[in-house]
């Protein structure tokens, strides 16, 4: 998951991008409004969490020009702005969730959960595709039943197929949703993810959870139902 | 007398009442004169004929030619003309068949002075009456002092008159009766541009509008002008007033935000946790509710006119998207019409918090309805939650720590309560029809 934090306050900016990245988000930030704006339209972004009293360009317009230009990630915004006209204000413009400062970050993360899962179409915190269960919120995996041990970018690799089960997904797209720096990107090392996947769900190759469709990309072929 | 129409009023009626009544008296009083003036030499010239007509014979007897009588009427009696004509201070020597009375006795003029007077003679009839005193030379060189004497009834005299003044009086009426139609146009005409911009100014009032139009009579633009650039000002400074306010909240939140964050860190001890928390919590609360009252006591004079439903939707809208995850059934019923006269912020404010308080604590169902009776509206919001006891005492002492914070005493309920005592109406506990809590906002005066 790829997540842009556009916040004028480097401190609180930091703090926002250290707990994202802990949770395992790939993460962009800007301290500007024009900066913001200009990730927000070109990064291939899941969610963005935008405070309002930007310099440069104000967040209500980052968030109008987010929408006129067609993206649909959810977007929260951040912000020491408490009246509800600025809240309506800001919800009418497009984004999907309002949270004033000053805020407890447990609340943000789960605030930004929520969003992912309703844009994905889940409403609970837990996603399942077959025996496989993947709890968003504790980040664990389970196949039936037992826990599967995943590094953090092979969770990432997994919550971003599961999220788009039934579709399919291209090396580059996984590539970009799950690393923060362009140079660190390597599709290859997605292919050493995907394998190691494989091995850890499916050690006896009868599930087949991830298909492979040479030269398009992955695809979670089993169903996605919601539990709990 | 305040209103530029009653004084321009009031003031053409009395120039016209004024100019109406010494018209008519002036133009009575000049007629009357030319009247008396025709009336005496009509007189004159009857005692020129009756000198003419007037002889003595050789024995001194008068005689006067009854055929050469300047008028007809001096011989039928009764006529409204008469004649006579006596020694100075003496007896009668001729009196024309018409005269049927006594003339009044008056001391007769100097000889060649002409007298004109109106007379009353005993049966109550008037007559002009003129007299005149010849001496007149006999043939035996004796000299005779006569006087002549005309009158004529006045009935005829004063009726052309009054005809006259009736016919003055009708036509002067008519004529200002249509001046002051005319008057009455004009000043509507002219008093038209301020009715526009009166009606421009209420228009701004109610938000309608954000400056007076450009199109004002010359004479008010200066005023128009000035009332703009108060206006402009006003706006700019409402302007200023809520950036400083975002900047200010700006400035402060976000180092709370970053402190509180810290304090989550798990370097720091719990101790010191908590107390950190517990700090930020309060500066908080402080920050939110001075911003708070300080925003309500600078409110600007200018309000619109909110529709209630749409508002209700907006916020609706706003709240269906943070409470996505619990499905609430958020229902409105409120007629489409009802509106009020109130600053939108305020009136979100105040829906805001309490639809938001219902969405949060309400489990399936929210319901919002309003009434309006008479001038005040009532807008109330219910829920299938909890419930819970308002405290309107707590509300207002506002001493709340976010650790002993309940339902009722939190930060939003207590903004509801200023401002619903600011803008002069109320709050209070109503039954819910859902189960849960249900509140309800009276405002008064504002529809």
């Amino acid at each position: 998951m790829r997540a842009l934090v556009i916040e004028d306050t480097d401190d609180l900016r930091t703090q926002i991008i250290d707990a994202l990245r802990a949770e395992g988000f790939a993460t962009d930030e800007a301290s500007d409004g024009r900066e913001g704006a200009y990730l927000a339209e070109e990064m291939p972004i899941d969610i963005a969490i935008v405070d309002l009293g930007l310099p440069g360009q104000d967040g209500i317009e980052i968030i109008k020009a987010v929408r006129a230009s067609g993206k649909t990630y959810p977007i929260l915004i951040l912000t020491a702005r408490t009246r509800w006209q600025d809240k309506v204000e800001g919800l009418e413009a497009g984004a999907d969730d309002y949270l004033a400062k000053p805020f407890h970050m447990e609340e943000l993360l789960a605030r930004i959960r929520a969003l992912l899962r309703r844009s994905g179409g889940w409403a609970q915190s837990t996603i399942t595709c077959g025996p496989i269960e993947l709890d968003t919120r504790q980040q664990d995996v389970r196949c039936n039943g037992q826990i599967v041990s995943l590094t953090a970018y092979e969770y990432k690799v997994l919550e971003y197929l599961m999220l788009h089960a039934g579709e399919m997904v291209s090396k580059s797209t996984l590539s970009e949703h799950i690393y923060d720096e362009e140079l660190e990107r390597d599709s290859n090392v997605i292919e050493v993810f995907v394998r190691r996947l494989r091995k850890k769900l499916d050690p006896d190759s009868t599930l087949n959870p991830i298909e492979t469709a040479r030269g398009r990309g992955y695809r979670m072929t089993l169903e996605r139902s919601t539990t709990q | 007398m305040n209103s530029i129409a009653t004084r321009l009023g009031v003031g053409a009626v009395v120039v016209l009442a004024a100019f109406v009544i010494f018209t008519a008296v002036a133009i009575q009083q000049a007629v009357e004169k030319r009247a008396q003036a025709a009336q005496f030499d009509r007189l004159q010239g009857l005692i020129y004929g009756l000198l003419g007509a007037a002889d003595f014979l050789d024995d001194g007897t008068l005689v006067v030619d009854e055929f050469a009588l300047p008028d007809g009427q001096l011989n039928q009696p009764g006529a409204g003309l008469v004649a006579q004509i006596h020694e100075l201070n003496g007896s009668s020597l001729w009196r024309s068949n018409s005269l049927i009375f006594e003339l009044p006795k008056r001391a007769d003029p100097i000889p060649g002075e002409w007298q004109l007077s109106r007379v009353q003679i005993q049966d109550g009839d008037e007559f002009f009456h003129m007299h005149f005193t010849v001496q007149w030379v006999l043939e035996n060189e004796r000299e005779q002092t006569l006087v002549f004497n005309v009158a004529q009834n006045t009935d005829s005299f004063d009726r052309v008159l009054s005809r006259f003044d009736t016919q003055l009086w009708l036509v002067l009426l008519i004529a200002s009766g249509l001046l002051l139609l005319i008057l009455i146009i004009v000043l509507y005409w002219s008093l038209h541009p301020l009715k526009r911009v009166t009606s421009a100014v209420a228009e701004v009032q109610n938000g309608n509008r954000d400056q007076l139009p450009d199109d004002v009579p010359r004479e008010l633009t200066p005023l128009s002008d000035s009332l703009n650039e108060l206006l402009r000002n006003e706006q700019r400074r409402q302007t200023r007033y809520k950036n400083a306010l975002d900047d200010l909240a700006h400035s402060l939140k976000t180092p709370l935000a970053v402190i509180r964050n810290a304090a989550a860190d798990d370097a720091c001890s719990t101790h010191h946790t908590e107390v950190l928390k517990d700090q930020v919590q309060t500066m908080d609360d402080i920050i939110a509710s001075k911003l708070r009252s300080v925003a309500i006591t600078n409110r600007s004079p200018i309000s619109h006119r909110v529709n209630v439903r749409t508002l209700v939707e907006r916020i609706v809208n706003s709240l269906n998207k943070v409470y996505a995850d619990k499905t609430l059934k958020i229902a409105i019923e409120i007629d489409p019409s009802y509106s009020f006269k109130l600053h939108e912020g305020d009136a979100m404010e105040v829906l805001g918090n309490l639809i938001e308080n219902a969405c949060k604590y309400g489990r399936k169902n929210v319901l919002i309805n309003a009434s309006q009776i008479g001038s005040s509206l009532e807008i109330s919001v219910f829920d299938d939650g909890p419930g819970f006891a308002l405290d309107l005492v707590a509300l207002s002492e506002r001493g709340v720590r976010a650790d002993n914070q309940s339902r009722g005493q939190g930060l939003g309920l207590s903004i509801v309560h200023d401002l619903m005592n600011n803008l002069g109406g109320k709050i209070e506990q109503v039954q819910s029809p859902l189960g849960g809590a249900g509140l309800s906002v009276k405002f008064s005066g504002y529809t």
